[in-house]
């Protein structure tokens, strides 16, 4: 009768199995697209910066706190000499920074390379950025943010299994406790001093094998891996783990510990305790206590220990959360152990304890999960674009495929063991004994069930605490996501693109870093259809000012590069503003013409902001000639308003200028010309009218004796 | 004279003197006329002789040397106005364009009626055997009955 549905079970069983495999080949092959925890989250000078002096530090913000001892900063000249005058060092007060001094740096471009050990879970993370000193950043100098060449992108597999082993061992321990205490009233399994010996020796393997792979990983001296806090932090929890070891002998060498053999000895209760094989009680209260402190030195040096001001209440969720999973996880193997061969009827009372036990402590696992997925997945944007939310993710089914099965014993299979059997009068004792054989017949075969369904739980368990280590290996969402959030913008330039009459050549110029002076012109030039590469074999850019024809043109020669890429660098955008380029491609047959037009980008300005109550804003814009810009706009307020810009000397003077054109650009985007009165040898205003919204204005002027000078403010006027 | 630009076939002209020997012009000035119709670098390459020397020789407009030829267009006003290469080049893009559009029109309009085709043999194919079916089922139900 039973046989059908024991093969939909079987059945069952290898799906989840085949899941189990199938989420944990995903996870192989998804992988993390980052490497490390202490992840870059911004710089001072920050990427790509062009700086006017030399900076007399580096400061490096990470989303972990580094590990002074083990990371290193280095600065590098374009020869690759090192140009640091000292170690990278911490920030007082500033736990996820450090600091590298500089001495008087020359103008040039500068590297810095960074190696970092996160103290929180003891992660390699490395990378590089460039800026500049007295000359454009350079553009081509993406920051990079990997692991360490040579250690891959991916989690250590080594430092994975040190951590699931010690998962393993612990979970073991406080489930023999929990499990001892509440389930089997002392009376422990058969199997019991095998199974403590198993969980103290992978907890003591996993902790040395976490130890090796933290000294492979920082490739520095185990005297000075030990030494740093993230060395310290894993001796302690070696010497935790050790306490819990020896707990577990001191439990493990009682005498008659467990319960005996069927059919020998003093009879048993209806619960099958046997009072003279029952472990000490504080013996149990002993290994479940060590093994809550190794736990705990565990959480310590982990993610949750990070810096956050709810620092308090993440460690005590996270410990909650390993507990809780150590009595039901932990437990399900102590269940399974005590659930052997063909006696199995008599165990139905420990079945129902331990699914009494299992359901509040489930509860707590989902509510203290629930609270550490917020604090580190990173929202949807990190449980969805970030290895650890994918991790999670799979994480979250795996748990969904155990609270399934968990389910189906505690609502289908043990109610159905436990189910009497119509109560009926009986002809004779052989009946009533034939009726007794078939119900404890019936129990045996559904406790059969119960076992392998234990088991598969078992199984996804060990998937889930694998999950878990991979979890502690990668990078939080959260970090992820902020990281992503605080990546500095990449190099400023200017991108547009055209195509010649006959359409048949497109052209994408890239002019970097796009402000009026010296750049770098990249010409990308593909076919207008296809857009495969148009096999140009000249390409010639010509410049002239938009709206200054007593400015002549200027010519530029770029050199082939990679594939469609030609390449120049020229000071031809000499004047902040349009320019008009037309871009010469000479390719198979007559060459074509492509009109372009450029409007430089307004260089990074010094910008004081004053503000008077009662007085329109004054900005004070410092030049990069020299002498400032004061513009403000009255009354600042919807409707009709002045703008007025006045240049000074570096003394003080009123600059005179011998012409200037203003622009506006209105908050939809409009940019229009503002007509300039003349109020003073340097001083300019426009009548404007203007609606609610941010607005900015613009100058470009000469000065009387040459030299231009520029500036841009933004007000919002409301 | 022969000038080229870019890998178009060089055109080949013959110089005519811009002068008559004591009437008029410079003695020494030698033209010949085209008008240049893509902008770019252009390459002129003298042979002859004169007064019995032979002359091979090549120019060719570089930067800093004298100047290639402009595209019109820049100074064009109001309207820029495409040559007639320029136009047909277009054209020819167009066409392309056109043709392409059609063929996957065409290709498209093709796999929609070959899968409507196929689609309605599947349902005439399940039609027949369902009244097969129920042309059978009747008859059993009728030998039954009698």
């Amino acid at each position: 009768m039973w046989r059908p549905v024991q093969r939909t079970r079987g059945r069952r069983l290898r799906l989840l199995g085949v899941a189990a495999v199938l989420a944990g080949l995903w996870l192989l092959a998804s992988g993390p697209a980052a490497g490390g925890h202490a992840l870059l989250r911004g710089s001072e000078p920050a990427e790509g910066a062009s700086l006017e002096r030399a900076p007399r530090r580096i400061v490096l913000t990470f989303t972990e706190r580094p590990e002074p001892r083990l990371s290193s900063i280095q600065v590098l000249d374009t020869a690759g000499r090192q140009v640091q005058a000292a170690k990278a060092a911490p920030v007082p007060g500033e736990p996820l920074q450090l600091v590298v001094p500089l001495g008087d740096l020359p103008d040039g471009t500068y590297t810095v390379s960074w190696r970092v050990l996160s103290v929180d879970d003891g992660h390699v993370t490395a990378g590089s950025f460039a800026f500049g000193v007295g000359v454009a950043a350079p553009v081509a100098a993406a920051a990079t943010q990997t692991a360490p060449a040579g250690e891959g992108k991916a989690p250590s597999p080594l430092a994975v299994a040190g951590r699931w082993m010690i998962y393993g061992g612990l979970v073991l321990l406080v489930g023999a406790a929990a499990t001892g205490l509440a389930v089997f009233d002392r009376t422990l399994p058969a199997a019991a001093r095998p199974l403590l010996v198993a969980g103290a020796g992978l907890a003591l393997v996993g902790v040395a094998v976490r130890l090796v792979a933290e000294y492979l990983a920082v490739d520095a001296p185990l005297g000075d891996l030990l030494a740093s806090s993230t060395g310290k932090a894993l001796l302690r929890l070696a010497a935790g783990i050790a306490v819990a070891v020896v707990a577990a002998l001191l439990l493990a060498t009682q005498p008659k510990l467990t319960s005996r053999p069927a059919g020998t000895g003093p009879p048993e209760d209806a619960a099958g305790r046997d009072a003279t094989r029952q472990a000490d009680r504080w013996r149990l209260w002993l290994v479940g206590a060590a093994a809550a402190g190794a736990l705990l030195l565990h959480v310590l040096a982990g993610h949750a220990a990070g810096p956050s001001s709810l620092r308090p209440l993440n460690l005590l969720a996270q410990w909650v959360h390993v507990l809780a999973i150590g009595a039901w996880i932990g437990g399900l193997v102590w269940l399974l152990a005590d659930l052997p061969g063909r006696e199995r009827s008599n165990r139905l009372p420990v079945v129902v304890r331990f699914s009494r036990l299992a359901a509040p402590v489930l509860l707590v696992v989902v509510l203290t999960g629930l609270a550490r997925a917020v604090d580190l997945a990173g929202g949807w944007r990190g449980l969805l674009d970030s290895a650890y939310g994918r991790v999670l993710d799979v994480k979250v089914l795996l748990f969904l495929g155990l609270v399934t099965l968990g389910a189906l014993n505690r609502y289908r299979i043990i109610p159905a063991a436990t189910r009497q059997s119509p109560t009926k009068p009986h002809r004779d004792a052989a009946e009533a004994e034939q009726s007794q054989a078939a119900a404890d017949h019936r129990r045996a075969e559904q406790l059969g069930v119960l076992r392998r369904n234990v088991r598969g739980e078992v199984a996804l368990a060990a998937c889930v605490l694998a999950a878990t280590a991979l979890l502690s290996q990668l990078p939080p969402g959260k970090f992820v996501v902020s990281q992503a959030a605080a990546r500095p913008a990449p190099p400023p330039s200017v991108q547009v693109e055209g195509n010649d009459y006959a359409t048949s050549v497109r052209l994408v110029l890239t002019v970097a870093p796009g402000t009026a002076g010296p750049n770098a012109f990249t010409a990308k030039v593909t076919d207008y259809d296809t857009g495969a590469a148009w096999p140009a074999s000249r390409v010639a850019l010509e410049f002239t000012p938009s709206g200054r024809p007593d400015v002549g043109a200027a010519t530029l020669e770029l050199t082939k590069g990679d594939g469609e890429s030609w390449r120049g660098q020229g000071s031809m955008l000499s004047i902040q503003g349009r320019w008009n380029v037309v871009a010469l491609v000479q390719g198979p047959g007559a060459a074509v013409t492509v009109p372009l037009k450029v409007q430089t980008r307004p260089a990074a300005q010094q910008v004081q902001v004053s503000q008077v109550p009662g007085q329109p804003t004054l900005y004070t814009i410092t030049l990069a000639a020299g002498g400032t810009l004061q513009t403000y706009v009255d009354p600042g307020r919807p409707g009709a308003n002045t703008v007025h810009f006045t240049f000074f000397t570096p003394a003080g003077d009123e600059q005179p200028m011998r012409e200037a054109h203003a622009s506006m650009t209105t908050p939809s985007g409009t940019t229009r010309a503002l007509a300039l009165l003349r109020l003073g040898p340097g001083h300019f205003a426009a009548n404007v009218d203007l609606g609610p919204g941010q607005a900015s204005f613009e100058i470009d002027a000469t000065a009387r004796r040459g030299g231009a000078a520029a500036g841009r403010f933004e007000q919002l006027i409301k | 004279m022969a000038v080229t630009t870019g890998d178009s076939e060089a055109k080949e002209m013959a110089l005519e003197p811009n002068f008559e020997v004591g009437e008029w012009g410079e003695p020494g000035d030698y033209r010949a006329f085209f008008i240049p119709t893509v902008p770019g670098a252009y390459t002129f390459h003298f042979t002859g002789t004169i007064k019995g020397k032979k002359i091979d020789e090549s120019f060719t407009s570089v930067k800093d040397g004298f100047a290639e030829m402009e595209d019109p267009a820049k100074v064009q006003y109001p309207a820029v106005e495409p040559n007639g290469l320029q136009l047909s080049s277009r054209l020819d893009r167009e066409s392309a364009r056109l043709n392409a559009a059609l063929v996957a029109e065409r290709d498209q309009a093709r796999d929609d009626a070959a899968s409507a085709n196929q689609r309605a043999t599947i349902s005439l194919v399940v039609g027949a055997i369902a009244l097969l079916a129920a042309v059978g089922v009747g008859f059993l139900a009728l030998r039954k009955r009698t």
